[in-house]
């Protein structure tokens, strides 16, 4: 009888001490994820200083995007090169397609409306930076391709 | 005569059935109706629009209405609440009220799933495509405009300006395009995506996603049910009444509201003539028969 509760007892100690294992580990793991994330932030990649976005030119000319002054507005990277792996900045169109039509129920912005919101959102919260139309772009005199409209403003 | 009353009145209650019969069929049919599976629609979410006008100008490109008077850049047009027209089949107006940011509203067909126009029309000249889109045939118009004073949304313009050979004019939701697989030109061009082009049911989806992941928005999808649901519909972070919509309008189908009176009158045509042959066949029967009992009392 004693002897099994012994064992009992003993059985108690080692499932405690494999909980309290786990839990060391699994402390240890996450720190090492928050110690991880700060170190990828600044990155050593080399950082354009002006982009041109010219790749949806149609009614109005491409926007000379200034990189390197909102670099430094900027919190970090992530803040425009959002739902990205750290330290990894991909285009706006690496993710944004230029099709307007929806498939299934994803909701994702198009190309034309992610460049458009991504800048605007952000000029109307600081209350600073260009809002209306041709103060990004010049309207241009020929559209590239009348009657569609697949490809028009920025 | 060979009929008595017993005969009429069995003829009346075989008409009455018969009648009923031939009015409960179609009114049922109608109730059974819930929009083509697969139709199309556009989700306007007016806290994205910035008011650019830029569908309007792509709607007056692709259906070659000509120079509009105001240039679409002129800011001074949302001075005025504007209403579709002959020359601009969809237009943005704009709402502000103090401590709030402006709200723009895009204007254009609904495309009813049971649209109105549809059912008030003499001709047949209204069509609700499979695609979704309402759309109106030159061919068949007789010009009463019973769409125009039917719509709901007082959407359907007409040519008045033309003597000769006015036509109807609205938004078609671009069907030439959508059939060739591509979105109505003022999808296209929204440089905000404020509308987005897609099956009506998935577009449903992405609003009820957008409602629950940004408490801001109003917790309602104007043209979801309204007057028995829409292709076109929209979301608000700013309540719908202050926006110039209607929220008055019911969830039923407004073709449902005069179907059944409607459906009575041809069965009309068959039994009122019956019934009043009926009356006359008694009315003259009675005068014989009292002629009968005036020599009775003679004699």
């Amino acid at each position: 009888m004693d002897e099994r509760k012994l064992k009992q007892k003993a059985l108690g100690v080692v499932i405690a001490a494999l909980c309290l294992l786990l839990v060391v580990v699994m402390a240890a793991a996450e720190q090492a994820d928050t110690q991880a994330t700060p170190q990828a932030t600044p990155t050593p990649q080399p950082v354009p200083d002006v982009i041109e976005i010219d790749n949806m030119v149609n009614l109005y000319d491409s926007v000379t995007f200034t990189h390197e002054m909102h670099v430094e507005f900027a919190d970090s990277c992530a803040s425009c090169h959002h739902h990205s792996p750290a330290g990894v900045t991909p285009a706006c169109s690496a993710c944004h397609p230029k099709a307007k039509k929806v498939e299934g129920t994803q909701d994702k912005l198009s190309l034309k409306a992610a460049y458009h919101k991504q800048c605007m959102d952000c000029h109307r919260d600081m209350g600073s930076g260009p809002m209306k139309c041709t103060e990004c772009h010049a309207k241009r005199q020929a559209p590239a391709s009348s009657g569609n409209q697949n490809q028009q403003g920025e | 005569m060979a009929m008595n009353r017993r005969g009429f009145l069995k003829l009346l209650a075989g008409a009455g059935a018969a009648g009923a019969a031939s009015v409960a069929k179609p009114s049922r049919a109608s109730e059974e109706f819930e929009g083509y599976p697969d139709r199309y629609g556009v989700l306007c979410d007016i806290s994205r629009c910035i008011g650019c006008r830029s569908c309007e100008q792509a709607c007056n490109q692709v259906n070659n209405l000509g120079a509009p008077a105001e240039s679409f850049d002129n800011d001074k047009v949302f001075e005025t609440k504007r209403r579709t027209s002959s020359t601009a089949h969809t237009v943005v107006n704009k709402y502000q009220k103090e401590n709030r940011p402006p709200a723009f509203v895009k204007t254009q067909c609904m495309h009813c799933d049971e649209p109105a126009c549809f059912s008030a029309c003499l001709a047949k000249a209204f069509d609700k495509t499979p695609e979704g889109a309402v759309i109106w045939n030159e061919h068949k118009c007789i010009g009463c405009r019973y769409c125009m004073q039917a719509c709901p949304f007082y959407i359907p313009a007409y040519e008045y300006d033309n003597a000769f050979t006015p036509r109807v004019t609205k938004c078609t939701m671009c069907y030439p395009r959508i059939k060739d697989g591509g979105v109505p030109a003022c999808v296209e061009t929204c440089p905000m995506d404020a509308l987005i082009f897609g099956k009506r049911s998935e577009l449903i989806t992405i609003a009820r996603k957008r409602i629950i992941n940004d408490s801001e928005y109003v917790d309602h999808i104007y043209g979801e049910h309204e007057v028995g649901g829409t292709s076109w519909m929209y979301i608000s972070k700013q309540p719908f009444e202050e926006l110039g919509f209607n929220m008055h309008l019911g969830t039923t189908a407004l073709p449902k509201l005069t179907y059944g009176y409607l459906a009575t009158i041809p069965v009309m045509h068959i039994t009122l003539p019956i019934i009043l042959a009926g009356f006359y066949v008694i009315s003259k029967g009675r005068k014989v028969s009292g002629k009968d009992e005036t020599k009775g009392v003679q004699k």
